[in-house]
């Protein structure tokens, strides 16, 4: 004979979540956000004018005055994206990538389509974040050898190779394997967007246990009729418009191309902010929470999505972030005539190259040291990856801090100067326009270390602080000792980042010397 | 379609590849610490008909702080007086605050700047920009390396 379950047991709780997911507030509840957010051309309201910004940077790269503080393409993409973007990510999360213009390029993809027998699968070696981040230090690298920085025409050459490699690459392989596995702008985005005080939740797990179709994943069609007419994409759930709730228009609504499965989701890893899946979601029950940043740091969210490389791609960046600061101040020239010297040579790359492997070398031992003595310490006799896994966050926290100090400092210095850039750039095209070469800094230059230093340490109390959650989290009351051998870490790449923000700078051309 | 797509992609590819950087002899900087490039003609109706030259160059060794940048300006070997120039210093990197200066005639073709100097060591390029007694305009550039202290 069942027995009856007691009366308390026969209410079930209203929410279950699949996973844990920011409970904040909703960006979307704001007045009119959520209706344009799933409008279905919203993403092109902020796509084309970066479009056209990438065309004027590429015309005026390539015929311009080839002097980078007064082209709109090294001046653009030097300065004013690089510092726009880690301002976003502080502040709102990966905007650049909700409006790239790269993916405009799939009207073009569409027709190369036509030209080939199917799509191809991306190679199963290349889907971790290991190639990307190979392709990373590819760019630093050629960054510094190339000196793309002073260079519009081989900047213009750089953005014309990226809409290049994003129409070769989506038109070959499926939408969002650019994005995923190999744009190194992206994935820098998408290891520092788990800084960001936002993330994509699902407003009620119960209605995604419920979907059938996880359109949010799988896209889907609507029409206003109760079958699918002829046309529509066969291979799209077709969900008629009467059982989309507030719904928003017909037609064809992608999901996500990354494969983030929206209750799932604990990170902002992979996610472009293109906000497909707000869109096709025909319960309207996706959410854009606000959440304290560094929440992920503290849940071990990348896991899911590759786990070591992952990491590995965000302590790298970390690194590399101080060594491409380092880059532009005097001792860097000193070491180099140094190193130089040592070895007999006067090889720019071979210097280079040494710089770059001490330098990554340096971080991971660094990080994997501190790691493994704080595992140690807690009595948990397991390996150097696992430790690495466990703190490896708070590494990706002290790496924003630097990265988010170093481009806005750069920004801060010149960023009004775009006015006189684009000035010239018209008037060199016939406009009667006389541009005033003295709007250049934002804020006086007295307050530039005040600003990056502060910037610097709140990043480096915040990974102080994720240190210390990880380790009473895992280890318990033993945690008050198990914290300190990466609080030691914290507090020394905290005190290099402010050491390089202090340095007079030194701009060259080359390791050894002029650029000219 | 397809095939206009593939023209106006391969008339793209061929304008693009045909693009190149600017020539050292047309505003480019000559790699010298006091360059002696040609002057750079913005707008000069007869400027093939005439011979005329400018220079700027670092009075003194180049160092953080105040500094001299002389400009000479020549009309058919003899010096040009009241020319209104500008001295500009630009660093490689773009957003680096530039440096503007005024220049005051010395003599008859040439011109020391008023309140220029270096504001961080490395590699600076140097931009006189020229406006003629005649009105018509010019620049030219010289490279400078400034170490650090």
């Amino acid at each position: 004979m069942r027995r009856a379950l007691s009366p308390a047991r026969t209410e079930l709780p209203t929410y279950r979540p699949i996973v844990e997911q920011p409970r904040g507030f909703d960006l979307l509840r704001l007045p009119g956000l959520r209706r344009f957010v799933r409008w279905k051309y919203a993403r092109l309201v902020f796509q084309i004018p970066l479009l056209l910004l990438a065309i004027f940077a590429i015309v005026d790269g390539f015929t311009g005055r080839q002097l980078a503080p007064r082209n709109v393409a090294t001046t653009s993409v030097w300065l004013h994206y690089r510092g726009l973007v880690v301002i976003a990510l502080a502040l709102v999360g990966n905007a650049f990538c909700a409006a790239c213009p790269l993916m405009l390029t799939r009207g073009a993809t569409r027709r190369i389509e036509r030209w080939l027998p199917r799509k191809f699968a991306w190679p199963s070696a290349l889907k971790s974040k290991v190639f990307v981040t190979v392709l990373l230090v590819v760019y630093f690298f050629a960054y510094e050898y190339f000196g793309l920085w002073a260079s519009p025409w081989l900047t213009a050459w750089l953005i014309v190779g990226y809409f290049g490699a994003a129409l070769a690459i989506d038109a070959l392989f499926s939408a969002g394997t650019f994005c995923r596995y190999v744009c190194p702008l992206g994935n820098f985005n998408f290891t520092f967007a788990s800084a960001s005080p936002t993330q994509v939740t699902a407003v009620d797990h119960d209605v995604c246990r419920s979907c059938e179709h996880k359109p949010c994943l799988h896209g889907r069609t609507t029409y206003d009729s109760p079958t699918p007419p002829a046309g529509a994409d066969p291979g799209l759930a077709f969900i008629p418009l009467a059982a989309v709730t507030r719904p928003n228009g017909q037609g064809r609504f992608p999901g996500c191309e990354t494969d983030l499965f929206v209750p799932t989701m604990q990170s902002n890893m992979d996610c472009t902010s293109c906000f497909n899946c707000v869109r096709a979601c025909p319960y309207d029950n996706v959410a854009v929470t606000v959440r304290s940043p560094g929440w992920e740091w503290l849940r071990d969210p990348w896991a899911k999505r590759g786990r070591l490389a992952v990491v590995v791609m965000g302590v790298a960046l970390a690194w590399w972030g101080l060594l491409n600061a380092v880059a532009m101040i005097g001792p860097w020239f000193q070491a180099a005539e140094w190193t130089a010297l040592a070895l007999g040579t006067r090889s720019e790359a071979l210097i280079l190259g040494i710089f770059f492997a001490a330098t990554t070398a340096l971080g991971f031992a660094a990080t994997l040291g501190a790691a493994w003595l704080g595992d140690r310490l807690g009595g948990a006799r397991t390996g150097a990856v696992t430790a690495f896994l466990r703190w490896g966050y708070v590494t990706v926290a002290l790496g924003f801090g630097f990265w988010g100090a170093h481009y806005l400092f750069h920004f801060l210095t010149g960023a009004l100067s775009i006015v006189p850039v684009f000035g010239q750039f018209f008037a060199s095209w016939g406009a009667p326009l006389d541009p005033n070469w003295r709007l250049a800094q934002f804020v006086p230059t007295r307050w530039l270390f005040p600003i990056t230093a502060a910037i610097t340490s709140a990043y480096t109390l915040l990974a102080a602080y994720t240190a210390v959650r990880i380790a009473l989290r895992d280890f318990g009351r033993r945690g008050a000792i198990v914290m300190w051998p990466m609080l030691i870490y914290v507090l020394v790449f905290g005190a290099l980042s402010l050491w390089i923000l202090g340095q007079p700078m030194e701009m060259r051309g080359t390791i050894f010397g002029p650029g000219f | 379609m397809d095939l206009r797509f593939l023209l106006v992609a391969v008339a793209t590819g061929m304008l693009l590849f045909g693009c190149g950087p600017e020539r050292a002899d047309e505003s480019g900087p000559t790699g010298t610490m006091a360059g002696d490039t040609p002057s750079v003609q913005a707008e000069a109706p007869d400027a093939d008909a005439r011979a005329s030259r400018a220079r700027v160059e670092l009075q003194g060794e180049p160092e953080i702080g105040p500094a001299a940048v002389l400009v000479y300006v020549l009309d058919e070997g003899e010096g040009v007086s009241g020319a209104e120039i500008e001295v500009r210093g630009d660093m490689t990197h773009a957003g680096m605050t530039p440096v503007i200066a005024p220049t005051v005639e010395v003599e008859p073709g040439l011109y020391q700047t008023e309140g220029f100097r270096f504001t961080m060591a490395g590699d600076w390029i140097l931009t006189a920009e020229i406006v003629m007694p005649d009105g018509t305009t010019s620049a030219t550039q010289a490279v400078v390396t400034v170490p650090a202290d």
